[in-house]
């Protein structure tokens, strides 16, 4: 450990101190980016092909699901196995492993739900229905 | 075991005697130019609480316009620009302001970092802030205030139905300090990765740099689009581009769709800090760590996330398909999750804690803010019923549900914070008696004039009028939290009254009145902590009491100032180690004046003198670069020793210089923006898909336009590679910096040009008022990359550029390339997307 | 009890009673007479059942954290208790509501029926012009308010001339905005007769706050015999000078009366205003004074309404020209 209370700190050459910042943010961050772009997915499918010109909406309760499928499995196996994206994206390097992960498996359960939830409508109604 | 100290020697006695002549505030005429986060922190907060007074005297005109049926106390237009005001200088002159001002005043003391990183930015954002901000409130002594209603619905907004200059001042004024919001937002992410304390991982931060800096992300994200609404909008009043008219292709709901996207978050972005204050005083309160700690950042996080998958949550009435609006009323129910999360972890921690005697001033504010908070979420989520809310959108109900949500989240934990944080830079502490006086005002007032107004809006009160007959039966009601609402303007005059009689800025106060853990409550001084300390838990004074001692002793980190300037230690973003030490502006007139320049620019552009309004941008421009030349200063004073064996560099360029952080996160914005635009395209193709063209201009401009922008990114790297060895310089990069600058704006004339000819005209219908639209937005990044540019060869003359001093080049690449992406993206889709029809 | 806490009580029940009064009015929620809104009002109050036992088991909590006995402090004060009480709750509580919401959203959409009776509602600064479309195609104009009925399926087409509006009559449905370039549809199944009472519920500029709608639910055989009437010309007035009056001081330059020389279309259309509700969509109760109240002060009345001022009447006219008026039944 780098920083033992207990140990004056050793001079490290300030290079080697180079984080994988990006690839941790990415791998920390990956379930609520799912939702993200599952969310954007789900809305601008309905929102464009009900208004566009090109037809096929018939198909959009179909591939939300599909897609809700392929997200939430996604989110599911960050939140059971994230640690190995952890690992992969270079978290054995840094003190905040442990912290990383733990903020990673809440987040990927949240993420979870709120991607069902939002999958959720397209089984209980139809594609480009006006309300009223 | 002994604990080693990075800096374990006796400290030179005069030492601190040059800390502080470096950190000096400048007095008297020159008191402005200071830049000090202290400083500058306060101005900010007494600004913003300064909006809130005058917002708040609004609201009571209105309260008492209402208080009677039939009244005639104000004018119908008068009433109207009375709650635009209102609106606006609440959510963008006071709520996100006070928030920054809290990042700005607070950050660097919790992080025990000497300043945030770009101290004049902040100082830029704040003057910038005041003078506009001044500016578009006393439009209201005028009759030029805006009447449009906060949120500026477009057609309503258009030339057509708003005539006179009123509606600019709000694009202008607003868009102008949007702005200098996102200026504060990258100098609050930096700052909180960049500058902590060595030791001080992310699992050790404190929960309101947590806030602050989910808060900036969301600035980041959000802004852009009220910007680029804000443009459109204001580019078709001034030059008739139809973005919102339907005649001609527009569609008024584009303008809800950007304005929301920006506007749910908002509420967030103003809700997270609040609670990171709760979460910050809690602990304070029952003497222990906070519980939950990893849950609450996820929350943060979480709730950062969800936010924005909200906005149409504002659109519910508009006819959009059932299934779209499912989405948006399972994210508020996604976004409500982390609310419960937060309130059952301060729950926890009071429980877990030392039980508490009679409740200190911020301990009945923590408990008031969840009393009005938890109600304002509960018919939060009764609102995101869509069934429900057809009845209750635009209702009175929708003013009482934002007003629990707002007062209780932030008005509350913000008066919280007064209270708990004076100490930090007053002598005496605030008044207890007064401030209890304070609270019960406030709390009941705000329960007495919002809770009618749940039972007004069902009884079929809408927002937004200005008069109501008799014969409703909502009299009573009105009454009733007219009464109330001046309760609450009581409850602020008590503080202000404590505030003027206890509030004496100047250090020597109380230290660590309250027994918290935290940093910020390390004895300091004008150049924050003696020493940086090294840090091993979330509350480091509870678990190192002699830690106060060692960092006034100074054998903690950076005790001194090695380059002899203003300097503090950039860390690592994750771990916080230490990484190198930057050297920081000291006091200046540049920024003040470019910050008066910019206002004065924006305001002049919005009554129309447009040649004194040129004249303000070229010495706005003018002041940054003065400014800016001071910045980049080079390695010559390094490397330095700032204790523990760290012998660090005092300049770097490449990813881990806190200059490319920003540039980054620059580009990021820019990013945001020109998303927003390729919605706003496809948008406007589904809404009118035959104004979209059958022709378009030959292939062959669009391909010598793209060729043109993709050779500009080889010639920057090229400008970059012919720097000459430290202290010399090539005669040759001046040309390829040139060169790579003109092959980007020629790129862009190119296609300006092939859309001229080929007939595309703005103002004929959307698609081309779009397409220009696209220009317009690289054609921007584009001017500042000139800028940047012509500025970068002035400094090879100065002799100030070299291989390793190279700061200056580096950023000007780095737009270059995010500029020559983001045209070339524009292009694809402008000439690709109607090829595929 | 001191004197406070008496006077506390008394405004208390003072409001109790203003709260009730405010939801008995013509333009309340709270009296609904359409299956739609029965089912909004039914959700409302389970939502604020559900949302005070939540706010008073938060407190309960809360009060046991700070005041409780020490075990249920100890049980309190763990990472356990915010994961089961913040996260795991919320997440089966919301959904339940989530699923509930689906449930409702799909009975308020497209039940695909066949209306029985449409018509177009268009909103303008600030006023609703409002048009029947007849079984033969034929077309109705009338304006400010909305006579429908019961027992029917009726499409309400809401379009706008202008900026945004939006319709609101609480009684009946929730509210639907009118958005330029776009016509929003609303149906609506009215099961109880009665006059209720609406307002444009999105912020339109200058009178915004005057700008309502009076709605009738009608008996259809009553419907059908009004809108027969409705469809008429203008009946013959034995009102001769207001008549005259009204011709020769051009309000037919705007207004409309069937049987007239009053071709005009930019404001309500007049051919039966004697039997409507009301004078200034909603800003009088119709009658000879209003409607002389109207022309002589309507710039005061209904601040930026687009009508001129009519100064140049003298007394004798404006009274001749709203008994004229009060006449066209």
């Amino acid at each position: 450990m780098r920083h033992a209370p207990t140990d004056r700190p050793q001079p490290t050459p300030v290079l080697d101190a180079r984080e994988p910042f990006i690839p941790l943010a990415f791998a920390t961050l990956a379930a609520p980016l799912l939702w993200t772009l599952h969310f954007a997915f789900v809305y601008l499918l309905e929102g464009f092909l009900c208004e566009a010109p090109v037809g096929a909406a018939a198909a959009i309760p179909e591939a939300i699901v599909a897609a809700t499928v392929i997200a939430g499995g996604l989110c599911a196996w960050n939140l059971f196995a994230g640690d190995a994206w952890l690992r992969r994206a270079g978290a054995s390097r840094v003190e905040s492993h442990l912290f990383l992960r733990a903020a990673q498996r809440v987040l990927a359960g949240l993420s979870l739900i709120a991607i069902l939830w939002s999958g959720a409508g397209a089984l209980m109604l139809g594609p480009c229905m006006f309300a009223y | 075991m002994e604990r080693m100290l990075p800096n374990p020697e006796p400290r030179p006695a005069d030492e601190e005697a040059q800390l502080l002549k470096i950190w000096a505030t400048p007095t008297g005429w020159r008191w402005p130019t200071a830049v000090n986060n202290t400083v500058i922190g306060l101005l900010y907060i007494g600004a913003a609480l300064a909006f809130f007074v005058l917002a708040g005297i609004l609201a009571l005109v209105m309260r008492t316009q209402l208080a009677l049926p039939d009244s005639d106390l104000v004018t119908q237009d008068f009433y109207n620009q009375l709650f635009t005001t209102h609106g606006t200088t609440m959510m963008f002159l006071f709520a996100v302001p006070a928030m920054e001002a809290l990042g700005v005043m607070l950050l660097p003391q919790m992080l025990a970092a000497r300043d945030l990183p770009f101290p004049r930015l902040s100082a830029f954002a704040v003057w910038a802030y005041i003078v506009g901000g001044s500016v578009f409130f006393s439009t209201i002594f005028y009759d030029l205030a805006p009447s449009g209603g906060w949120f500026m619905n477009p057609p309503l907004t258009l030339t057509e139905f708003s005539p006179g200059d009123n509606a600019d001042f709000w694009l202008l004024g607003i868009g102008f300090i949007e702005i200098s919001a996102i200026a504060g937002a990258i100098e609050i992410i930096v700052g909180v990765l960049r500058t902590r304390p060595p030791g001080m991982t992310l699992g050790r931060m404190p929960i309101f740099a947590w806030a602050m800096l989910v808060f900036a992300g969301m600035i980041v994200v959000a802004f852009p689009a009220v910007i680029l609404a804000t443009m459109l909008l204001e580019l078709e009043r001034a030059f008739d581009w139809p973005f919102f008219s339907a005649a001609l292709g527009g569609d008024a709901l584009l303008w809800q769709h950007l304005f929301w996207f920006f506007g749910h978050p908002e509420v967030y972005i103003i809700f997270l800090p609040a609670a990171g204050l709760v979460s910050m005083i809690v602990p304070t309160i029952a003497r222990t760590p906070l519980i939950g700690y990893p849950l609450i950042v996820v929350a943060l996080v979480a709730t950062g996330f969800f936010s924005f998958g909200l906005w149409v949550h504002h659109m519910f009435t508009t006819g959009i398909p059932a299934l779209s609006l499912s989405f948006f009323s399972a994210a508020s129910m996604a976004v409500a999750i982390p609310s419960g999360i937060q309130v059952f972890s301060w729950i926890a921690t009071l429980a877990a804690g030392k039980r508490i005697g009679k409740l200190s001033v911020p301990g009945l504010f923590v408990f008031g803010m969840l009393a009005i908070f938890v109600m304002g979420g509960l018919t939060g989520v009764m609102v995101a019923m869509v069934p429900f809310d057809w009845q209750a959108h635009d209702s009175y109900f929708i003013v009482a549900h934002l007003h629990y949500v707002l007062i209780g989240g932030m008005v509350f934990p913000l008066f919280g914070t007064f209270y708990y944080w004076a100490p930090m830079v007053s002598r005496k502490l605030l008044s207890p008696t007064l401030g209890k006086w304070c609270f019960w005002l406030m709390f009941i007032g705000m329960h007495m004039t919002f809770l009618p107004m749940h039972v007004t809006g069902l009884a079929g009160m809408p927002r937004r009028i200005w008069t109501y007959s008799e014969a409703t039966g909502w009299g009573p009601l009105n009454l009733l939290s007219t009464g109330g609402s001046y309760l609450i303007a009581a409850g602020v005059a008590v503080f202000l009254v404590d505030l003027l009689r206890n509030f004496r800025f100047g250090r020597g106060g109380p230290e660590n009145p309250w027994g918290a853990g935290t940093l910020e409550w390390l004895p300091n001084d004008v150049y924050s902590t003696r020493s940086i300390p090294l840090i091993d838990s979330r509350e480091p004074l509870w678990d190192r009491p002699e830690l106060a001692d060692e960092v006034r002793a100074g054998h903690h980190f950076l005790p001194n100032a090695p380059t002899g300037g203003r300097e503090t230690l950039v860390t690592s973003p994750i771990d916080a180690v230490p990484q190198y030490v930057i050297q920081m502006p000291g006091p200046g007139w540049a920024h003040v004046l470019a910050a008066v320049f910019t206002a004065a620019c924006f305001l002049l552009l919005t009554v129309k003198v447009v040649v004194p309004a040129l004249v303000c941008a070229v010495l706005a421009i003018v002041s940054v670069l003065v400014w800016t030349w001071e910045l980049d200063k080079g390695p010559d004073a390094g490397p330095v020793d700032v204790g523990g064996g760290y012998r660090l560099p005092v300049y770097l360029t490449g990813p881990d210089g806190h200059g490319w952080w920003a540039m980054v996160i620059l580009m990021l914005v820019a990013g945001s923006l020109f998303v927003a635009w390729i919605f706003s395209y496809l948008y406007l193709w589904t809404v009118s898909p035959e104004v979209w063209p059958g022709a378009l201009p030959e292939w062959s401009t669009a391909a010598l336009s793209a060729l043109l922008l993709a050779s500009s990114v080889p010639a920057a790297m090229l400008a970059r590679r012919s720097l000459a060895p430290r202290a010399s310089r090539n005669a040759l990069t001046p040309l390829w910096i040139a060169l790579s600058v003109a092959l980007l704006v020629g790129g862009l004339v190119v296609e300006g040009l092939g859309q001229w000819q080929h007939g595309a005209d703005p103002t004929r219908n959307a698609h081309d008022a779009m397409v220009y639209m696209a220009l317009v937005l690289d054609g921007e990044l584009a001017f500042a990359v000139a800028i940047m540019g012509a500025y970068v060869i002035a400094r090879h003359y100065a002799g100030k550029l070299d291989r390793v001093r190279c700061a200056s080049l580096e950023n000007t690449q780095l737009l270059l390339y995010y500029t020559a992406a983001q045209s070339l993206l524009g292009l694809l889709l402008v000439h690709g997307f109607p090829r595929l029809l | 009890m001191t004197r406070g806490s008496c006077k506390l009580s008394t405004a208390l029940i003072a409001s109790l009673c203003a709260l009730l009064g405010g939801c008995e009015g013509a333009q309340s929620m709270f009296t609904p007479m359409a299956l739609e809104a029965e089912r909004i009002v039914f959700l409302f109050f389970v939502m604020l059942g559900g949302a005070a036992a939540i706010f008073i088991f938060v407190f309960v909590c809360l009060w046991l954290a700070c005041r409780g006995p020490d075990g249920a402090r100890r049980r309190l004060g763990s990472e356990t208790l915010v994961f089961r009480l913040g996260l795991l709750f919320p997440i089966v509580l919301l959904s339940v509501l989530l699923l509930w919401g689906f449930r409702l959203l799909g009975l308020a959409s497209g039940s695909g029926a066949e209306p029985g009776l449409v018509v177009r509602v268009e909103g303008e600064q600030w006023w609703w012009r409002v048009t029947y479309v007849r079984a033969d195609g034929s077309l109705v104009e009338s304006a400010n308010e909305l006579r429908l009925p019961i027992e029917t399926e009726v499409l309400l087409e809401l379009t706008t001339a202008d900026v945004l509006h939006s319709f609101w009559i609480p009684a009946w449905a929730g509210k639907v905005d009118m958005i330029p370039g776009r016509t929003n549809q609303l149906r609506l199944r009215l099961s109880a007769t009665g006059v209720v009472q609406g307002q444009c519920a999105e912020y339109c500029g200058g009178a915004h706050a005057l700008m309502g709608l009076y709605g009738e639910a009608m008996e259809p055989a009553d419907f059908d015999a009004w809108l027969a009437r409705e469809a008429g010309d203008a009946i013959a007035s034995s009102e001769a000078d207001g008549r005259a009056a009204f011709l020769a001081s051009g309000c037919g330059a705007c207004h409309r009366v069937r049987g007239e020389d009053a071709p005009g279309r930019d404001g309500p259309d007049l051919t039966h205003i004697g039997s409507r509700y009301s004078v200034g969509a909603g800003v009088l109760q119709n009658g000879v004074d209003a409607l002389e109240q109207w022309i002589a002060r309507h710039p005061v009345l209904k601040p930026d309404n687009r009508m001129p001022p009519f100064d140049f009447l003298t007394n004798a006219e404006r009274e001749a020209i709203a008994r004229y008026l009060a006449s066209l039944e």
